[in-house]
């Protein structure tokens, strides 16, 4: 019995090693550029429970499949919002089979596309340059280039950019095409100082700053007060907002010292506190 | 009747042990068991362990480690106790499995001590040992304060392996030598320690107690004669002896392979890390405490009886020797013994607390011999028959008592002296790494004690630190005695040298942010050029540094696919496999009474000895925990001007303010409110809110019984290097406690009554699109425009700097790296990068004076410098731009080459100038930089008040060099960018050379810097 029962694991190996040929199934279909959704391609088999997939550049899709009388017919259907275009290999596979045909595909319905504007660079200072490359394509939903209208597939262009500091966009509607102008270097510091007789203080006020083309220098920009009386110097820090910068001294400390503005490279004349 | 009496005593005698071994095992089980996973984070060494459970569990076959030290190989460490923690935690998450191991461990261990005992006594004296086992100190330690678990595996099986050899050696029956080989095999799997010195300090002996025990003639041999006769017999037996040894060989070589090929490829070659277990008990009496006093109590309370019955007999002589020798060594260097005989080297590798651990395991028989005497042989019956059985009572149970209230504070340890930094939540810091690919930086933690290998166990980002210092092999960590940059505050100056070097040398290391748990360092992150981004859920600060490198592949340390195998199947095949031996030998191979010991379990000891060892424990004890208790709740802190002023500063020092307060002379007039409101006014700062007390000396002055002056000189550690002060306190003695009489105390009156301050602050736009791409294109921020006003190379004698002027032309704040890069003649290309004399963020316009230290004269000399480029890589910065106050100053020349600054900060910012600082440019009359300095000031200064200070300043420009024949190219974000021209400052020639900027620390507003 014991020798017997051996046999059975024997004969299980001998069975589970064994495996049906299966042939390659033969595409009826003549044309390897298919439309999709509207072309259906057909296979004769003599194999059943075949499994579709469709391989594009990008994204495989799973397709769906009919099989009747030794024939498979494999219906092309698109992913949401059609498909990449160009070549794709279509799979089928049974058990652990698999075959790979070939194919063009084509979306048979041609979507309107989307207009991109590039713009490099993205942020434009006028200390340097207003020059703009601007490059321009039509995308489709499934990413497909399409043509624009009697240029080719894409437009180049270069651009000078009015100075007029402001936040634009290539495309009105997209907050991701926006491109900036930013305000440059003031072109000198025009500072004044007065006498405050109801506190007692001296008002320093810098500014109005603006750079070459009128615009008002950026907020936040270093402005850097030097007071000097002897051999005593105070340096005070300060940021600018819209164009000004003001600070009031108690005059009981500040009365005879020299002060003097400076940005960047950019000094201010020297005026002296007195009442 | 008497037959049946006599059977059943025969039965009790033979079950007693086994008995109290499961008592043992179930005490164990339910003491240990629960108790384990609540100390486990407060452990020094089970997170260490878990992290690299952890690799295993993540990468089986791939021993390099990329999470620590750029990169390592855990082949460094034997990988048995990991790995079967890794198949754990496939089951259970990682804490639970290391608590599921260790508990199992310590059941072994306690099997292993009782087997091993029954080599020298009785059963019921094993029994009585393996109840030792559980509530022995060094074992209570190592589990819960040290959480060794390969220490306790190691030894678990050591022991277990014992009895096998002891068998194979007197019975010469080859299942012996086998199942001692394949039990031994699991201990050099697990801890390669244990098992080197466990070859000489527990195989020696008991081969040569079983040698004796095989030639019974050899006991009643004189001393002398007896030795002669031992290596007569152990020769006659050198083909047993020759045979164990070659196999065990063969066993710890080939089984654990990989890590002799590692030690032997890529030897350790650091600089030794201070240990505590090497120092002078006597006089680092903490360490003693931890390392000796605490691990040994048992064993000192009972040495008499210890010493006496392991030099009874001529079958102990070598674990005498194994004994002393280890008592000795876990010593450390209390007696230059160990050092000597050990050798320099390998007593600066070895912690020696494990000697210890290894001493108190021997005792381990001969204390429950004593123990089992004591409760119920001979001792107790003399202490009945010289007293009465009340007095034994009263005795044993005080002692117990005492020894139970000691265990109970070993097990409370870490609350009486905090071992670790409280437990910290790492979720916030995974959900931070695991955002906006944080994980292509590494990062590092400071403070977080071994916390920091808890946090990287659960992330698969990496950290330039690591915990596992044999494995490091940065140059920069191991020139230098630290053993962990996250604790670098613990190592003095060469720690804090060492952290400065990785915080301004990041760009090397990808190190991009930090995870701070202690502000002692805020200080050096922030004049590093660390900006504060975000603070975690956990209270753990984010810090960043702007324009750092992702991480570079790194080239693992090669070693061949085979050894990666065999790391991964033989060790955890040994446990296998003896397993699997032990389940063959116990059911067909054990013998019912296999032992042939002839032990002494009727052990009488001399009075001397039995009046010692019954009374020193009782002593001992309740003398440790009378001290303990003393020194929390009974000390006289004011009984001394001195001691007055030490407590006073303790808790000072400990932010203790209300304790602090009771030092003052109580006084209706001076209460905690009004001396909390005086200390807010003058407080904050470098001092103290960012040191550490150092070293402190308190001079008394005047004879005065009940009032004196005491001035006191203190040296307080901070991350910018030492502070000294000297106070000068007024005492007065009311009712024979010492007071401090408080100051008279004057503070700036503001003229305004709310300061207002307009900011302008920038937020930097997300506009990244939600996909599974990282980053599109259209989401990039162009880099901010900066320029280069000077750059010049100095030399001034040895040393030698590049300083110079760079300009921010943008209209947003910017963050600025600097690097030099210096190109030698050999094709070498070493790069520098600024340290604390630099404003790394500035506003729109402004601009920074730099210096970068270079190598010295000598070095770049003999290397020949071919030309030096600079680089400046900028991105837009969110904070760190304001500066500061309004400063005034006036520099004044005190000679030549001396100048005297005064400055004068008023605060017109809403915030704190928590640690005010200058930047100071020595300038020659045409402009060019000589050099830059940061000077800070420890002192806080108020919203709205005024903080003076003066600063020395020696010039270089005279005796310096200006060096001008290398060619240094300039680049900015890449691009070669031409330096401006130098132009003369007239306000620095004015102020004999020097111009100063704001260079201040705000703690308290992080979205301002």
């Amino acid at each position: 019995m014991k020798t017997h029962l051996l046999y059975v694991p024997l004969l299980l190996m001998t069975w589970a090693c064994s495996q049906v040929p299966i042939e390659k199934p033969v595409l009826v279909s003549k044309s390897e550029i298919v439309s999709i959704p509207a072309d259906t391609l057909s296979f004769n088999t003599s194999h059943s429970e075949w499994e579709a997939m469709l391989y594009t550049h990008i994204q495989p899709l799973k397709m769906r499949t009919h099989q009747a009388n030794g024939r498979l017919m494999v219906f092309l259907l698109p992913g949401q919002g059609g498909i990449l275009e160009g070549p794709a290999r279509l799979e089928l596979a049974t058990g652990n089979r698999h075959f790979y045909y070939p194919v063009t595909v084509r979306n048979s319905v041609v979507k309107t596309g989307s207009m991109k504007d590039y713009r490099s660079p993205k942020t434009v200072n006028p200390d340097s340059a207003l020059a703009q490359q601007r490059i321009v394509h039509i995308i489709d939903p499934a990413r497909n280039l399409l043509e624009l209208p009697g240029k080719g597939y894409f437009l180049e262009q270069e651009l000078t950019l009015d100075p007029t500091v402001a936040v634009y966009r290539a495309n009105a509607d997209k907050p991701l095409t926006a491109y900036y102008v930013e305000p440059g270097s003031c072109v000198n510091v025009p500072v004044q100082a007065g006498y405050k007789k109801g506190n007692n203080s001296f008002e320093v006020v810098v500014g109005p700053l603006i750079d070459r083309h009128g615009n008002t220098v950026a907020d936040g920009t270093l402005v850097t007060l030097t007071l000097r009386s002897g051999g005593k110097v105070w340096h005070l820090e300060e940021n600018l907002q819209n164009g000004l910068v003001s600070r009031t001294l108690p005059a009981q400390k500040f009365i005879g010292f020299d002060v003097q503005a400076n940005v960047q490279d950019r000094f201010s004349k020297t005026l002296k506190l007195s009442i | 009747m008497d037959s049946v009496d006599n059977l059943q005593y025969d039965i009790w005698k033979n079950l007693q042990g086994k008995r109290l071994l499961l008592v043992a095992m179930s005490i164990a089980l339910l003491l240990h068991g629960v108790i384990l996973y609540f100390t486990l984070p407060q452990t020094y060494d089970a997170f260490v362990h878990i992290f690299f459970a952890d690799h295993y569990a993540r990468f089986w076959f791939e021993p390099w480690e990329y999470r620590w030290y750029t990169g390592f190989l855990t082949i460094s460490y034997p990988p048995l106790v990991h790995q079967m923690i890794a198949l754990i935690s496939k089951l259970f998450p990682l804490k639970v499995a290391f608590c599921l191991y260790t508990i199992t461990i310590y059941e072994i261990l306690i099997v292993g001590v009782y087997r091993f005992s029954k080599l020298f006594f009785g059963k019921t004296t094993a029994g009585v040992a393996a109840i030792l086992t559980v509530v022995l100190s060094s074992m209570i330690e190592t589990l819960h304060v040290y959480g060794q678990a390969p220490t306790l595996t190691g030894m678990a099986f050591l022991l277990n392996s014992l009895p096998f050899l002891y068998q194979y050696f007197v019975k010469k029956k080859p299942i012996y030598l086998v199942m001692a080989l394949v039990v031994l095999a699991v201990a050099v799997s697990s801890h390669h320690v244990t098992a080197i010195f466990g070859m000489v300090f527990f195989i020696a002996p008991t081969i040569l107690m079983a040698l004796v025990d095989a030639n019974p003639a050899l006991t009643g041999l004189h001393p002398v004669r007896f030795v002669q006769q031992m290596v007569l017999v152990a020769l006659s037996s050198y083909k047993q002896i020759l045979l164990f040894g070659v196999l065990m060989i063969s066993l710890a070589l080939g089984l654990i392979f990989p890590y002799w090929y590692w030690s032997k490829t890529d030897p350790i070659t650091q600089v030794s890390i201070p240990h505590g277990s090497r120092d002078n008990f006597l006089e680092v009496t903490s360490s003693g405490l931890i390392f000796y006093v605490i691990p040994l109590a048992l064993i000192i309370a009972l040495l008499p009886a210890i010493a006496y019955s392991i030099t009874r007999q001529k079958r102990y002589l070598g674990w005498a020797v194994s004994f002393f020798i280890c008592l000795l060594f876990g010593s450390g260097g209390t007696t230059p013994i160990p050092k000597l005989m050990l050798g320099e080297n390998a007593f600066n590798i070895l912690t020696l607390d494990r000697f210890g651990f290894w001493a108190s395991v021997i005792a381990i028989p001969f204390m429950a011999q004593f123990i089992h005497s004591f409760v119920a042989g001979s001792v107790k019956d003399f202490w009945i028959a010289k007293y009465d059985s009340a007095t034994h009572f009263v005795l044993s149970g005080l002692s117990g008592l005492s020894y139970i209230l000691f265990v109970v504070y070993i097990f409370h340890l870490a609350s009486f002296r905090p071992l670790q930094p409280k437990e910290i939540e790492i979720e916030p810091m995974l959900n931070f790494l695991n955002r906006d690919e944080h994980m292509r930086w590494r990062f590092l933690t400071l403070g977080f004690g071994d916390q920091m290998a808890w946090l990287s166990t659960n992330t698969l980002a990496a950290t330039v630190d690591g915990n596992y210092h044999s494995a490091r092999r940065l140059p920069e960590l191991t020139t230098r005695p630290v053993e962990r940059l996250e604790n670098a505050k613990y190592s003095g100056e060469e720690g804090l040298a060492s952290l400065n070097d990785f915080l301004t040398y990041s760009e090397k290391y990808s190190l991009k942010y930090v995870f701070s748990n202690d502000r002692f360092y805020d200080p050096l992150l922030y004049f590093n050029g660390w900006n504060r981004t975000i603070r975690l859920e956990n209270g753990i600060m984010v810090w960043e540094k702007g324009n750092i490198s992702t991480i570079k592949p790194l080239r693992p340390t090669e070693l061949s696919p085979l050894l990666k195998k065999v790391w991964g199947i033989l060790p955890v095949s040994s446990l296998v496999v003896a397993v699997l031996l032990s389940s063959v030998y116990l059911l067909r191979f054990k013998e019912e009474e296999y032992h042939v010991i002839r032990n002494g379990s009727g052990e009488r000891y001399p009075k001397v000895i039995l009046y010692s060892a019954s009374l020193l424990p009782i002593l001992f004890f309740t003398f440790f925990i009378g001290k303990q208790v003393y020194e929390l709740l009974l000390v006289k802190e004011q009984d001394t001007p001195e001691n007055t002023v030490l407590n006073y500063y303790n808790h000072l020092d400990f932010q203790r303010f209300e304790k602090a307060f009771g030092f003052f002379v109580p006084s209706p007039a001076y209460t905690l409110d009004r001396y909390l409101l005086e200390k807010s006014m003058t407080d904050g700062g470098l001092w103290p809110s960012y040191s550490k007390l150092d070293s402190i000396a308190v001079h008394p002055n005047g004879n005065n019984a009940d009032a004196v002056k005491a001035e006191v000189f203190t040296r307080w550690r901070t991350s910018l290097g030492y502070l000294e002060k000297t106070d000068t306190l007024s005492l007065q003695k009311v009712e024979k406690k010492w007071y401090i009489v408080p100051a008279e105390f004057e503070p700036e009156i503001p003229e305004e009554q709310v300061i207002s301050h307009a900011y302008t602050l920038f937020r930097k736009m997300g506009k990244r699109k939600i996909s599974s791409f990282p980053t599109v294109k259209d989401d990039r921020i162009k880099k901010p425009f900066a320029a280069f006003k000077q750059v010049n190379f100095i030399r001034s004698g040895q040393e030698n700097f590049l300083t110079g002027e760079i300009l921010n032309a943008d209209d947003i704040p910017v963050n600025i790296a600097l690097r030099v890069s210096i190109y030698y003649h050999n094709n070498e290309v070493r790069n520098y990068y600024p340290g604390s004399a630099f404003l790394y963020n500035n506003s729109p316009k402004g601009s920074t004076f730099f210096q970068i230290a270079l190598d010295n004269t000598s070095l770049m000399d003999s290397l020949q410098v071919d030309s030096m480029a600079i680089y400046a890589d900028t991105d837009i910065s969110e904070r760190g731009y304001l500066h500061g106050g309004a400063l005034n100053y006036t520099v004044a020349a005190v000679s030549t080459k001396q100048l005297k600054i005064r400055a004068e900060y008023y605060n017109d910012l809403t915030t704190d100038l928590t640690i005010p600082g200058l930047l100071l440019a020595e300038k020659d009359s045409a402009g060019v930089i000589w050099q830059a300095r940061l000077y800070t000031h420890p002192q806080a200064i108020r919203s709205g008040l005024h903080g003076s200070f003066e600063v020395g300043f020696k010039k270089i420009n005279g005796r310096a060099q200006h060096i001008t024949k290398y060619p240094v190219g300039a680049y900015i974000n890449g691009q070669r960018r031409r330096v401006l021209p130098t132009i003369p400052d007239p306000l620095a020639n004015r102020n004999h050379g020097l111009q100063i900027l704001p260079h201040c620390f705000m703690a308290q507003e992080i979205y301002l810097q």
